[in-house]
């Protein structure tokens, strides 16, 4: 293994705490903060802060991963590899939170849990691609060949993910909240009171999820350290 | 001068590519009888077959069979033509080929799906200009996305099961599509409507391509 970059600095203290603070902010004020009230919607829209910043944190994360993947064909860094993995795995956990907290909010707003809706297609897809990940990943014994064809694998996942989200379901309708004439969030928010909660909202799941990643990362570091 | 020389070399291995899967036969006759097999049993359980089933059915055993079919590229080379080929080809050009290759033999076996099941299950579609302009485009889409798969999955302990397993996903958004353009063909829209769509799939059959040319060489890597 290249020993060029042999460590993952730790996330600085002061961020850590920023991130806590607004967790404790953004849950405070998601749960007791005053929300418009809207027929059908009632007290769910408060599933803004917590449903779309997964969306949003996810996203970000496997950007982030799509990113550490390229850095590691150019220069073959062990711990970018290991960045891109942990990145991806937590972007897979936020994907799959963001697709349970929908789907509750769905059965009480749409009346199903699961109405096949392009947005729900679309996503459960985008996670199969990130599972198959995994799943490739485990498959080599070389750590060097196994690095190199998921990085390759991870990047071509990304572009297939852009169309998938962003695309696709522009090209049906949808019931989701922004399309075919549904109000998006900036229309629930006349006020902008909600803003007040959404906007630290986002940053706080993305910086979580970004401290959860460099943990795993530096934890598979150190696993990897230990001689087998 | 090489320009000249890059195409008599893209030349010269696609006889080759062509020679060499005209000698394994058997091959090209096995994929033939998945494909005709996988679609003698379906008609059997499906008859009577509405019309979107047929279109259902017609895209999963395509699906199937180009998985089967692809899976071929990489995971049969041998270890010795490995060697040649690294030797004398830059990896790019040799992956082109085995998207022309693949791409060709899709589009026979769609051609030949098309008719079998046409006549074992009659033929519902009523723009056939729109669904040769599907599987036209789908060809390439699924050689380009099921040659950089097989690509990964060679050297794994589970290539066979990494096939499906990658393709499917990856595979979806441009089946998603292909299925939009197919239910046109079976109405018998206008082709005003089909545009947008058929324009879409080619943006990502674009993208694809350049994507596979800039990562293959980091697959061709051992």
């Amino acid at each position: 293994m290249n020993t060029f970059s042999h460590r993952i600095a730790p996330l600085p203290t002061a961020l850590k705490l920023f991130t806590l603070l607004i967790m404790v902010y953004v849950f405070w004020m998601g749960w007791m903060g005053e929300v418009p009230r809207k027929v059908i919607l009632n007290e769910s829209v408060r599933n803004l802060y917590f449903h779309v910043p997964m969306w949003f944190g996810m996203m970000l994360m496997l950007l982030g991963a799509a990113v550490y993947s390229i850095r590691y064909l150019l220069f073959q860094h062990e711990t970018d590899d290991l960045w891109a993995f942990a990145l991806t795995q937590m972007g897979i956990l936020y994907g799959v939170l963001g697709l349970v907290t929908g789907m509750v909010w769905a059965q009480f707003t749409w009346g199903a849990w699961w109405s096949g809706d392009p947005k729900q297609n679309a996503s459960a897809i985008g996670l199969l691609m990130y599972l198959a990940y995994t799943v490739l990943r485990s498959s080599f014994d070389d750590k060097r060949r196994q690095a190199r064809v998921s990085a390759t694998y991870n990047i071509l996942a990304f572009f297939c993910l852009i169309p998938l989200l962003f695309i696709l379901p522009r090209l049906t309708d949808s019931l989701h909240p922004g399309n075919g004439g549904n109000p998006g969030f900036s229309a629930y928010d006349l006020d902008g009171r909600m803003r007040w909660v959404f906007y630290p909202a986002v940053i706080a799941w993305t910086l979580m999820g970004w401290w959860a990643s460099n943990l795993w990362a530096r934890y598979n570091l150190l696993r990897n350290r230990i001689p087998s | 001068m090489k320009a000249k020389q890059t195409v008599r070399t893209m030349l010269i291995l696609l006889r080759h590519e062509w020679l060499r899967e005209w000698r394994q036969g058997q091959w090209l006759a096995g994929s033939l009888l998945y494909l005709a097999g996988g679609i003698f049993v379906a008609q059997l359980m499906l008859r009577p077959a509405g019309p979107l089933s047929w279109v259902a059915l017609y895209w999963l055993m395509m699906l199937f069979t180009s998985v089967y079919v692809l899976s071929r590229t990489y995971l049969s080379l041998s270890s010795g033509l490995l060697m040649y080929y690294k030797v004398t080809t830059p990896g790019v050009m040799l992956w082109l080929i085995k998207v022309m290759t693949g791409t060709f033999s899709l589009w026979v076996l769609m051609a030949l799906a098309s008719v079998l099941m046409g006549v074992w299950m009659g033929y519902p579609i009523q723009n056939t200009g729109i669904f040769i302009l599907t599987q036209l485009l789908s060809g390439p889409l699924l050689a380009t996305v099921l040659t950089l798969v097989s690509a990964m999955a060679r050297g794994a302990s589970n290539p066979a099961q990494l096939m499906p397993v990658l393709g499917f996903p990856l595979l979806l958004p441009c089946l998603l599509l292909v299925h939009r353009l197919s239910r046109m063909a079976l109405d018998g829209l206008d082709w005003s409507v089909v545009w947008p769509y058929a324009g879409a799939m080619a943006a990502l059959l674009v993208m694809i391509l350049a994507l596979g040319a800039l990562l293959f060489p980091f697959l061709w890597k051992e």
